[in-house]
């Protein structure tokens, strides 16, 4: 490792010697220097962003600004050819440019702008600049001249943000990500109108738009909860872009692909592989070695300045690192970094750099041009190369210290992120350098200024215009049974309590079918979807449920406090539809709307987390292999297994049942009103013929809400003071569960008011209790950010999910457990935390109903509000302090006492429970704000609010013994006169 | 220690080489867009919408009640109504764009990459290439069904000719049967 470090510096002199005499020697005039150029191998010409290194670059920043940012061409790929400024008459030093893009001939380049609305420069007479990021075209000039163009701007709003725009071809305008939620701001939960925030409650949501080539048309096509970004064109016309998956203790950007009107949006790669955050997709060359393969970078939730690893990743045979879509290819591949150096794709120094930002060339030599830095660090404040480092000091970097020691130390992983632009060669490796950076700014985002062939241009997706004009699309779940690896609706998901008396096994198993299937073993659907088998009636699934994301409203304060303890944001039941014998089920649902599923069992608890987010456009039909299927090959449900008739169904189904159909389409097109998905869990079997000897039906279920004693949630929506606390306070044969769980007691339900401003049986269900070591110490770990943390047990409601752990909330609860008196999925911790009582039976207590609404509460994340707007119909909130006083008292605190700490953290495959503070500044000063402000209480009490209690509270960080942020001290002062200036405006 | 000395080599090469440096590829092909290119009508309603109503060998058609069919199909981007009736040109465009055998093209169209059948999902997904397929597998190898979705889709109407070209006259052979090649 050492050797190497030593011979990259030794490169970098002699690439250094190299340019300089050539520069040396070329002759005096303009013409001459252009001819003696150092011409990287392949003429291209090239134009690239050069921005200040202030930037905070993060995957989860939308749209991050620093003044200094231009858009810049080289004639050549030549660190000695000409650079022209084209943004300069616009921007004037004081603006930024990020994400250009080129026009499939070559001749145009699309980019985001921002300058400050002080800004003089005009455009057709207006003001040029408005003070956000508006979307600029540049035309260029004739050959030779090309920095002779002339620029135009495409859109010019002056309250949100356009970025990240890329062609469609056949001039058909372009696809871009906004902020502006063109669509999804009317639909939000209940009918509102609100900008939503993403699910860190920081920044106005990024997503996908398309709009026309003259600007206008603008409409919405993607409605994540965080972030979409980064889309491209695939040569197959479909939209590639990088999606924010952010639910609960899933964080990461995953590849996902849609047709260019937003339909058949569906993950591509990347869901479940090494690496956190796969960015900046392209295709390689459709012609070259690597042709059907994708590059892009895979770095770290925070703290790279988005530099990372660089991946080629074969998407078109694998839907996964390790999930193989053919028998023709190994089980491992899906990817791989094309530097035959490592690149460390996590934080922390990686000895042979970071990259960002590729762009593959199509010209047949495979080469991609590349944004990249170099490994340095500062020592007392200098930048150094990390060659310069000691074993031991680069020991010292890379392990887990605490806060106080990483800041003593005169070493600092800080050094501005210096990207220069790169020819890299995957099959040479070798690295061309074709501009450095000038002291303060980066390089990045390089593309070729040369034609190449345009995409395929895919139509728009015929869709039924009677569910369209209703605003619904269909979606059909072939089989939830038709699950992959991870078992999400297998033995993994399912408890010995799960099967139904007399039943032996819950889902039989059989060898598949299918000779092009990957799985050795698959649902039996032929003996699930047959009365006269005993797998019939034996089958778990019962029920899908279906929730919708509820976007937190920008300008709320409070939030985080109101959402509570856990790492979901807030949600609305949708509601139930049956799931057949065979695991299908056939429903509509809202459109253009984030909807998750669960599969829930017969008393309404459901096997799985949905860590992600589906969409339908209006009068869009989607049909799912299954649950947490494969995602390539056959549906289980299809040909011959899904064709199969049992002569034990009623005859009039058996008769009615046409080619192809599930059981929940039959159903469906008999019913019609069993598509539109019911409040309550009500259904009895449909299919079994009872007349015949032997056949029983499936169990019959009915939870309905009218048989509740306690108030019922409204519309879908969950609040704990008003729903859950009653349950607790409700008179019951033997007394209420005060009579034993009063206040004071250690498990107190009583309904009084916490520290928290919270309701404390919340608290105590929802926070584990510290765990002591033998000395009867509490006991404490240092994590990633070198943040001391006390170690806790499970608590009795486990709101943990992740993509490698998503297993149903309530039912790995011991709370539900108890409650119950079933073994469920709780972990063996969870359930030494919290024994089952000797006495009294806890089994029983609650009514069959009761357990249904705690299961639904606990499974939709335990939150301890869902609705956002008070019982006015206002957003939950005191009157909001100034952003521009934040700016300038609050966030400088923030940024020096607590972003150390509170930085975005991301998951990783097969991560389980990753639970840290949800609380996370960037220095990204919109985004900090509504942070900050999600954990602000009361304007008029600043002292009160979380923002100021917890730091002010020794000892915090926890584990430690002070308080970073003592009442009274300066930076608690500035942050109170901040929160305080909101009261009664 | 290897890859660094490639480097040095590498620049060495590109260094001071005025003119066309030692490498560089040719000038990059660009082909002629497909956008605004159709498929051709007069071949599908005679050679393509029969595959896709009539059902394959152990398996369902794609135009199927519980499949593609437009009314009651759940099938994606697909729609297909089984029973439109094939068209006589005679009445020309407008006409024939009220159609259900247009809808079907249409639907049909918007599921190919003109010129590229491989990368066209009505041949990739009944072939399970790659992708999944709620259908499961229908053409698990070559046949005629498959030459003429090809066929079909690699055979684009000349740039600036509308779906009804006349040029898809020559799709069909004298008889009026389906060429596959």
């Amino acid at each position: 490792m050492r050797l190497a470090l030593a011979a990259w510096a030794a490169v970098a002199l002699a690439a250094a010697g190299l340019l300089a005499a050539c520069q040396g020697g070329s002759g005096a005039s303009a013409a001459d220097d252009a001819r003696a150029a150092v011409t990287v191998q392949g003429d291209v010409p090239l134009a690239y962003v050069k921005r200040s290194t202030a930037l905070r670059l993060n995957p989860t920043n939308g749209a991050p600004f620093a003044p200094g940012g231009d858009l810049m061409l080289r004639d050549k790929s030549s660190p000695s050819a000409p650079e022209h400024n084209l943004t300069e008459t616009v921007t004037r030093g004081e603006g930024d440019v990020s994400d250009p893009e080129v026009s499939y001939d070559g001749r145009r380049i699309v980019f985001a702008l921002r300058c400050p609305t002080s800004g003089t420069a005009t455009v057709d007479g207006a003001p040029a600049c408005t003070g956000r990021w508006n979307l600029w075209e540049y035309t260029l000039g004739p050959a030779g001249r090309l920095h002779e163009g002339t620029l135009r701007r495409l859109t010019a709003t002056t309250d949100s943000d356009d970025v990240d725009p890329v062609y469609l071809p056949a001039g058909r305008g372009f696809v871009f990500s906004s902020n502006r939620q063109g669509t999804s701001r009317r639909l939000q939960v209940m009918g509102r109108d609100y900008l939503g925030l993403d699910e860190y409650e920081r920044e106005r949501v990024f997503n996908l738009h398309t709009m026309a080539a003259d600007g206008s048309e603008v409409r919405q096509i993607s409605f994540n909860q965080s972030h979409d970004r980064n889309p491209v064109i695939r040569p197959n016309g479909d939209i590639l872009f990088s999606r924010w998956e952010h639910v609960a203790g899933r964080n990461r950007f995953t590849l996902f692909r849609a047709r260019p009107d937003g339909t058949d949006l569906f993950v591509l790669y990347g869901a479940h592989s090494s690496g956190n955050s796969f960015l900046h997709p392209r295709d390689m060359d459709p012609a070259g070695a690597y042709r059907g393969q994708l590059i892009s970078s895979l770095m770290p939730l925070s703290g790279t300045q988005e530099g990372g690893a660089l991946m080629r990743i074969d998407a078109l045979n694998y839907s996964e690192q390790n999930t193989p879509a053919n028998r023709t290819v190994p089980l491992e591949g899906g990817q791989i970094q094309v530097t035959s150096q490592p690149l460390d794709m996590e934080r922390g120094l990686s000895a042979f750099g970071k990259a960002t930002t590729p762009y593959p060339l199509w010209d047949g030599s495979d080469r991609i041009l590349v944004a990249w830095r170099p490994c340095e660090v500062t020592r007392d404040g200098v930048v150094v190369p990390c060659a310069t480092l000691t074993e031991a000091e680069r020991t010292r970097l890379a392990s887990r210290r605490t806060r106080a020691e990483i800041d003593a130390d005169p070493l600092q992983d800080n050094a501005p992120a210096a990207y220069g632009i790169f020819m890299f060669d995957p099959k040479l490796q070798t690295w061309l350098n074709v501009a450095s950076p000038p002291p303060g700014f980066m390089l990045t985002d390089p593309v070729a200024l040369a034609a190449r062939p345009e995409p395929a241009v895919v139509e728009a997706t015929t869709v039924d215009a009677a569910m369209a004009a209703r605003g619904v699309g269909l979606f059909e779940v072939r089989s939830v049974y038709d699950t992959d690896g991870l078992g999400r609706m297998g033995a993994a998901v399912l408890a010995d309590a799960d099967l139904e008396s007399g039943c032996t096994e819950a889902i039989p198993q059989t060898a598949p079918e299918d000779r092009t299937e990957l799985r050795a073993r698959v649902a039996d659907l032929k003996r699930l979807k047959d009365p006269a088998d005993p797998a019939y009636r034996c089958g778990p699934a019962r029920f899908l449920r279906i929730t919708r994301a509820v976007a937190p409203p920008a300008g709320s304060t409070g939030l985080r406090t109101a959402i509570g303890e856990t790492d979901f944001e807030q949600v609305q039941l949708i509601g139930y539809v049956p799931v057949e014998p065979d695991g299908s089920a056939r429903f509509e649902v809202p459109a253009d709307t984030p909807l998750a599923l669960q599969v829930v069992d017969t008393q309404g608890r459901a096997f799985q987390t949905h860590t992600n987010w589906l969409q339908l456009r209006p009068g869009e039909r989607r049909a799912c292999d299954g649950c947490h299927s494969p995602r390539r090959g056959a549906s289980l449900n299809s040909g011959a297994v899904a064709d199969h008739k049992p002569a034990a169904w009623k005859p009039e189904m058996a008769a009615a049942r046409a080619a192809g159909e599930t059981l929940a389409a039959t159903r469906t097109r008999l019913q019609p009103a069993l598509l539109t998905p019911a409040p309550d869990i009500v259904g009895a079997d449909a299919w079994a013929d009872t007349t015949r000897a032997g056949v029983q039906p499936r169990r019959a279920v009915a939870l309905r809400y009218d048989a509740l004693a306690t108030p019922a949630p409204r519309q879908g929506l969950i609040n704990y003071p008003e729903h859950v606390q009653p349950l607790w306070s409700r008179a019951r044969t033997g007394g209420s569960c005060l009579s034993c769980h009063g206040a004071g007691t250690r498990l107190d339900l009583s309904p009084n008011v916490a520290g928290s401003g919270r309701l404390v049986s919340y608290d105590r269900l929802l926070i584990g209790p510290p765990q002591l070591d033998a000395a009867g110490q509490v006991l404490t770990r240092i994590d990633e950010d070198g943040v001391v943390e006390v170690v806790r047990a499970a608590a009795l409601v486990d709101t943990g999910a992740s993509e490698g752990e998503a297993t149903g909330l309530a039912r790995k609860s011991r709370l539900i457990e108890i409650l119950s008196g079933q073994s469920l999925k709780a972990g063996a911790g969870a359930r030494a935390a919290h024994p089952t009582p000797a006495s009294p039976a806890h089994a029983g207590m609650l009514d069959a109903i009761e357990l249904r609404l705690l299961a639904e509460w606990i499974d939709g994340g335990g939150q301890y509000v869902n609705d956002p707007f008070d019982a006015s119909g206002r957003v939950r909130t005191v009157a909001t302090p100034s952003e521009s006083v934040f700016r300038q008292q609050a966030l400088p605190v923030l940024v020096a006492q607590c972003q150390g700490c509170h930085q975005p953290q991301g998951s990783t495959a097969g991560a389980t429970n990753v639970s840290r503070s949800r609380f996370v500044l960037t220095g990204d000063a919109e985004g900090d704000f509504n942070a900050a402000l999600s954990l602000v209480d009361d304007a008029c009490n600043p002292g009160a609010s979380t923002l100021l209690k917890r730091p002010s509270t020794a000892p915090h960080p926890a584990g430690g013994s002070a308080a970073v942020l003592p009442v009274g001290s300066a930076g608690w002062q500035a942050i109170a006169a901040w929160i305080g200036g909101g009261c009664g405006r | 220690m290897r890859v660094s000395l490639a480097i040095v080599a590498a620049l060495s090469l590109a260094a001071c080489g005025g003119g066309n440096p030692l490498d560089n590829p040719d000038d990059v092909a660009n082909p002629a867009a497909t956008g605004g290119r159709r498929l051709s009508f007069v071949y599908f309603q005679a050679c393509v919408q029969p595959v896709l109503a009539t059902p394959q060998p152990g398996a369902s058609a794609c135009a199927a009640g519980g499949c593609h069919d437009s009314s009651t199909g759940t099938g994606g981007a697909l729609r297909l109504d089984g029973s439109a009736t094939a068209q006589d040109l005679a009445p020309g465009a407008d006409a024939l764009r009220r159609s259900a055998m247009y809808r079907n093209f249409v639907s049909a169209q918007g599921v190919t990459v003109i010129g590229n059948p491989d990368a066209s999902l009505l041949l990739a997904k009944p072939r399970l290439a790659n992708v999944l397929h709620g259908g499961g597998l229908i053409f698990s190898g070559p046949s005629d069904a498959t030459r003429r979705l090809v066929f079909w889709i690699s055979r684009p109407m000349p740039p600036g000719q509308d779906e009804f070209s006349s040029a898809g006259q020559a799709l069909l052979d004298a008889g009026g049967g389906c060429r596959t090649s």
